[in-house]
C-alpha cells in the first residue's frame, strides 16, 4: 500500500513535468514493462483530469502548459466538466427526492409510477367521457320511449272512446229497434184481435211482379167506412235486415214510404198498413227494397188497385 | 510497413502471433502516452513513427536481441523524441476557458449516454466520481467493500465504463455535427 502510495507520488509528478531526467527514464520504461504500474498511471492521470475540472488544481498553469497539451488530454478535461456537472445535478435531484414524501426510487421505477399515473388519469377522463355520452344517449332514449308510450296511450284511448261511442249508437238503435218491434207486434196483434170485428180494414195480399193485366191486378175494395188498408208483400225468399216500402200513384207520385221494416215468416212477406183516406180510386205502384250495411237493394215492385165502393141505399 | 515487415515485427514481439498482437497494442498505447506525457502534441504520430523504425531496424538487430522487445521501442522513442524536440514545434494554443455551445452539446451527450447504462453502472459512476478530496477516498473504500473488490479492481471497473461513456458522447457528438 505504501508502495503504490510512492509509485502515485512519483507519477504524478511526472505528469506535471516536475520528474527529473533520470526519473522520468525510469518510470517511463517501467510503463513499457510493467502493466500495473501503467494502469496507476492511467488512474493518477484520470485523478488530476479531475481535480483540475473541479477546480481544484494548485499548479494550474504548469497543468494547462505541459498537461493539456495533448487534444486527446483536452478532450478529457472536457468529458470531466461534463460528468462533474452532471453528477453536481444528481446530487441536488436526490436531495429533493429525499426531501418528498416519495422516498427515492431508482429512475426507471420513478418514471414507471409516472407513465402509470398518466395512464390512469388518461384512463378516467375517458371513462368519464364515456360515461357522459352514453348518459346522454340513454336520456335520449328514455325520452323518444316515453313519447311513444304517451302517443300509444292517446290512440288508446281515442280507440276506446270510439268504441263506447259505437257501442252507445248500438245500444240506441237496438232500442229503438225494441220499440218499434213492440209498436209493430202490438200493432199486429191488434189487427188481427181486430180483423174480425173491424169492418172497416182491408188487407190485400201482393206478388211480386208488375201486371197491369185486368184479371191479375190485385184489387182492394174499398168502403166508404173503410179507414186502413193492410198490404202483405210476399218476397222471394231473401231475409234483409230492414226493408223499405214506398207507394206511389201510378203517375209516378209518393204517397207514402216506411223504412226500417223487418219481414214475416222467415223474410217471406213484408207487411204495411196504409191509411185509407190516402186511396182513391186509381192504380199504385209499391216498391220493396232490402237494406244491405248502408245502402238499399230492389227487391221486389207491386201493382194494386184501389176500387172506392159506394154506400148502399 | 510492408506485411512482410509487420510479421516480423510480431514474431520479434512473440511468437505466438496472438499474444504478439496483443503485445503490439500494449507497446502502441504505452508509446503514446509516453509521448503525451512528455508534452508531445502528437503522440498517435510519434508512436506510429518509432514502430516504423524499429520494424525497418529488425532485420538487422532481431537474431541478436537480447531483453523484452519493449525496450527497444523505448531507445528508438528516445530517438524520435529528440528529433520532434530539435523540430521546436508549434505549442497548441491555451484552451478556451468556456466553449459554451460545445460543452452543452457535450452535456447534452452525456446526459443521453448516461440513460443507456445499466442502473448498476450508472449508481457506481455516481458513486465513484461523486465526491471531493478525502470524502472521496473514503466513498470509494466503502463501495468496494459493499461489492466485495479491491479498490484496483473497482477503479478499473469504474474507468471502463467511464471510457465507455467517453466513447457514447464523442459519437453522439459527432452525429450531431454532421
Amino acid at each position: 500500500m505504501e508502495r503504490i502510495r510512492e509509485d502515485e507520488i512519483l507519477i504524478r509528478r511526472y505528469l506535471m513535468g516536475e520528474a527529473s531526467q533520470e526519473e522520468q527514464c525510469l518510470i517511463e520504461q517501467r510503463l513499457l514493462t510493467d502493466r500495473e504500474y501503467f494502469n496507476t498511471l492511467i488512474k493518477v492521470e484520470e485523478d488530476l483530469i479531475d481535480e483540475y475540472a473541479a477546480g481544484e488544481t494548485i499548479e494550474k498553469e504548469k497543468f494547462e502548459s505541459h498537461f493539456l497539451n495533448a487534444p486527446e488530454r483536452r478532450e478529457r478535461v472536457e468529458f470531466a466538466r461534463a460528468l462533474s456537472r452532471y453528477i453536481s445535478a444528481e446530487k441536488i435531484r436526490e436531495r429533493s427526492k429525499a426531501n418528498s414524501p416519495i422516498s427515492a426510487k431508482p429512475l426507471w421505477q420513478g418514471r414507471l409510477i409516472q407513465a402509470l399515473s398518466a395512464g390512469a388519469v388518461l384512463l378516467m377522463v375517458a371513462s368519464t367521457l364515456w360515461l357522459l355520452i352514453e348518459r346522454s344517449r340513454l336520456l335520449a332514449r328514455i325520452e323518444r320511449q316515453q313519447s311513444e308510450f304517451r302517443q300509444r296511450e292517446e290512440e288508446l284511448k281515442r280507440q276506446a272512446d270510439e268504441q263506447l261511442s259505437r257501442n252507445e249508437e248500438m245500444t240506441r238503435q237496438l232500442d229503438s229497434d225494441k220499440t218499434e218491434i213492440a209498436r209493430m207486434e202490438e200493432e199486429i196483434a191488434r189487427l188481427e184481435r181486430g180483423g174480425q170485428r173491424d169492418e172497416n180494414a182491408v188487407s190485400l195480399v201482393l206478388v211480386p211482379g208488375l201486371s197491369r193485366d185486368q184479371n191479375q191486378v190485385a184489387t182492394a175494395n174499398l168502403s166508404p167506412a173503410a179507414k186502413s188498408l193492410r198490404l202483405e208483400l210476399e218476397t222471394d225468399g231473401e231475409n234483409y235486415p230492414s226493408y223499405r216500402v214506398v207507394v206511389q200513384t201510378a203517375e209516378g207520385e209518393t204517397l207514402w214510404s216506411r223504412d226500417s221494416l223487418r219481414a214475416r215468416r222467415a223474410g217471406k212477406s213484408v207487411v204495411i198498413t196504409l191509411p185509407a183516406a190516402l186511396l182513391a180510386r186509381s192504380d199504385y205502384l209499391v216498391a220493396l227494397d232490402g237494406r244491405r250495411a248502408d245502402r238499399y237493394e230492389r227487391v221486389s215492385t207491386y201493382f194494386f188497385r184501389v176500387v172506392r165502393k159506394q154506400t148502399s141505399r | 510497413m510492408t506485411q512482410e515487415a509487420f510479421d516480423r515485427l510480431l514474431a520479434f514481439l512473440d511468437l505466438d502471433r496472438d499474444r504478439a498482437g496483443a503485445r503490439y497494442e500494449e507497446i502502441r498505447s504505452q508509446l503514446i502516452k509516453i509521448f503525451m506525457c512528455r508534452g508531445c502534441a502528437v503522440p498517435e504520430e510519434l508512436a506510429d513513427e518509432t514502430i516504423n523504425r524499429v520494424a525497418r531496424r529488425l532485420q538487422e538487430i532481431s537474431s541478436a536481441y537480447e531483453g523484452d522487445p519493449a525496450l527497444y521501442f523505448y531507445g528508438v522513442a528516445q530517438m524520435v523524441h529528440l528529433e520532434y524536440v530539435r523540430r521546436k514545434p508549434v505549442p497548441l494554443p491555451p484552451p478556451p476557458p468556456n466553449a459554451t455551445e460545445e460543452a452543452e452539446l457535450k452535456y447534452e451527450c452525456l446526459e443521453k449516454c448516461m440513460e443507456s447504462l445499466s442502473d448498476a453502472n450508472r449508481e457506481l459512476i455516481l458513486a465513484y466520481y461523486g465526491e471531493d478530496n478525502h470524502a472521496k477516498i473514503d466513498r470509494r473504500k466503502e463501495l468496494a467493500e459493499r461489492l466485495g473488490i479491491g479498490a484496483n479492481a473497482l477503479w478499473i471497473r469504474a474507468h471502463r465504463i467511464r471510457e465507455r461513456l467517453r466513447e457514447c458522447v464523442s459519437r453522439c457528438l459527432k452525429n450531431r455535427q454532421q
